[in-house]
C-alpha cells in the first residue's frame, strides 16, 4: 500500500516536474488542477468543484479564433444532452489567450451572446493550457472518473463541422460512461496557435 | 490642349498602366502534397530559405505576414528566399490567395493539401503559426513554434536568425 502510494506520488510529481511530451500530456496522466479561476457568470471554477462526475470534458478555447466559433454550437449542443443537472459529466471551456478580444470582459459578451450553457473560465497566467501541453484552440482534453486522461485532440474530424465523418469526443465520452475501453484515444486538433506570451522576467 | 490630345494622353496611360502591371510578378498559390513542399524547400539549397506557415483562420499569422513581405523585399537579393505555407482546406483556396494578393506576396505561395496530422507529424509542430528557418546546406535551422511561453516568438527572433546565417 505504501509502495503504490509512493510510486503514484512519484508519477504525479513526474508528470508535472517533467517537461510536457511533445504531444502535450500522455493518455492515462492525471489532470492538472486549476483552481478559482474567474468565469464568465461572474463566479470561479476549480477541478474540485467537478469531482462529482464521471467524465470530465477539458477544452481550451478561445473568443477570437475562427476555429474554435466553428464550435461553439457543438459544444452547446454537447453540453445539453450530456452535462446536464443530474448527468455524469462535467464540461469547462477555458481561454488563456490575453489580447483583448480574448479578455474576460469580451469573453462575457460572447458566453452571453451565445447563451453558452457550460462555464466558460479565464486562466490568465495561462497554466492549465501548459501542463495540458495545450497547442491550439480548440483543443479538447476528456478525464475518466479517477481524472486519467482517456481521450485528448479535436472534436470530430471536420473543423467547420460540415462534413463530419467521424466523431471522436462524443464517442470516447459514451464509451466511458459504460465502462468500454476509448478506442481512439488521440487524434490531432486542428486551429490557431494559443498565444503564449514569454513570462515577465 | 486638344481633346483628341487629352484622349491620347488618357489612352497612354492606361496603356502604361497596362504594361506595369503585367510587368510585375504574378501572386500564385500553389496546392501541393507533403513530397512536392519538401521538395519545393530543398530546390533552394545553397540558400537561406524561411518558410512561414499560416492560414486565413490564424489571425495572429495574418498580422505578421508583412513581415515576411519585408524580409523577402529587404532580403531576397541576398539569397533569402521567403516561401508561405497555408494549412487552409482547398475550400479555402480563393481565400487565401486573395490574402497573398492583398499582402503582395510574391514568392512562392503553397496549400498543403494533407490531413493535420499528416503535416503536423512531419513538421513536429501542433499549431500555425509556424516558421521554419532553413540554413544554406538546406538542413533546418530553427524551427519557431509557440507551445509554451517559453517558446514565444516575434518576426523580430526570426529576422536574427536569418541575419546571424548571412554573416
Amino acid at each position: 500500500m505504501g509502495c503504490t502510494n509512493l510510486l503514484l506520488s512519484a508519477a504525479v510529481l513526474l508528470a508535472f516536474t517533467a517537461a510536457v511530451p511533445a504531444d502535450g500530456l500522455k493518455i492515462g496522466a492525471p489532470a492538472p488542477s486549476f483552481s478559482n479561476l474567474d468565469t464568465t457568470d461572474g463566479k470561479t471554477i476549480s477541478l474540485d468543484d467537478l469531482k462529482g462526475k464521471d467524465v470530465l470534458v477539458i477544452v481550451i478555447t478561445c473568443n477570437h479564433c475562427p476555429v474554435a466559433g466553428a464550435h461553439e454550437d457543438r459544444l452547446i449542443a454537447f453540453a445539453k444532452k450530456y452535462c446536464g443537472e443530474g448527468n455524469k459529466i462535467g464540461l469547462v471551456a477555458i481561454n488563456v489567450n490575453n489580447s483583448p478580444p480574448d479578455r474576460l470582459d469580451k469573453m462575457k459578451e460572447r458566453a452571453k451572446e451565445k447563451g453558452f450553457n457550460f462555464p466558460y473560465a479565464y486562466d490568465p497566467s495561462q497554466k492549465i493550457a501548459e501542463q495540458l501541453g495545450a497547442v491550439c484552440t480548440p483543443e479538447f482534453w476528456v478525464f475518466d472518473k479517477g481524472r486519467k486522461l482517456a481521450y485528448h485532440g479535436a472534436f470530430d474530424d471536420d473543423w467547420k463541422g460540415e462534413n463530419v465523418k467521424e466523431q471522436y469526443l462524443i464517442p470516447a465520452v459514451e464509451a466511458l460512461l459504460k465502462g468500454d475501453r476509448v478506442k481512439k484515444t488521440t487524434t490531432r486538433a486542428v486551429g490557431c496557435g494559443i498565444e503564449y506570451q514569454k513570462a515577465d522576467k | 490642349m486638344t481633346r483628341s490630345t487629352m484622349l491620347c494622353g488618357i489612352a497612354a496611360l492606361f496603356l502604361l498602366a497596362g504594361v506595369a502591371a503585367a510587368g510585375e510578378p504574378a501572386v500564385e498559390l500553389k496546392v501541393v502534397k507533403l513530397g512536392a513542399l519538401d521538395e519545393a524547400i530543398a530546390k533552394h539549397k545553397g540558400k537561406i530559405v524561411v518558410v512561414d506557415f499560416w492560414a486565413t483562420f490564424c489571425i495572429p499569422c495574418k498580422a505578421e505576414f508583412p513581415n515576411l513581405v519585408k524580409m523577402h523585399q529587404e532580403r531576397a537579393r541576398d539569397g533569402v528566399v521567403c516561401m508561405s505555407v497555408t494549412v487552409d482546406d482547398t475550400d479555402d483556396q480563393a481565400a487565401a490567395l486573395k490574402f497573398l494578393q492583398k499582402q503582395q506576396a510574391t514568392f512562392e505561395n503553397f496549400l498543403i493539401d494533407e490531413p493535420a496530422e499528416t503535416y503536423q507529424k512531419h513538421y513536429d509542430f501542433g499549431a500555425v503559426p509556424l516558421i521554419l528557418v532553413f540554413g544554406k546546406d538546406g538542413k533546418l535551422v530553427k524551427k519557431f513554434n509557440a507551445k509554451s511561453k517559453d517558446t514565444a516568438f516575434t518576426y523580430k527572433d526570426v529576422r536574427q536568425v536569418v541575419e546571424s546565417l548571412l554573416k
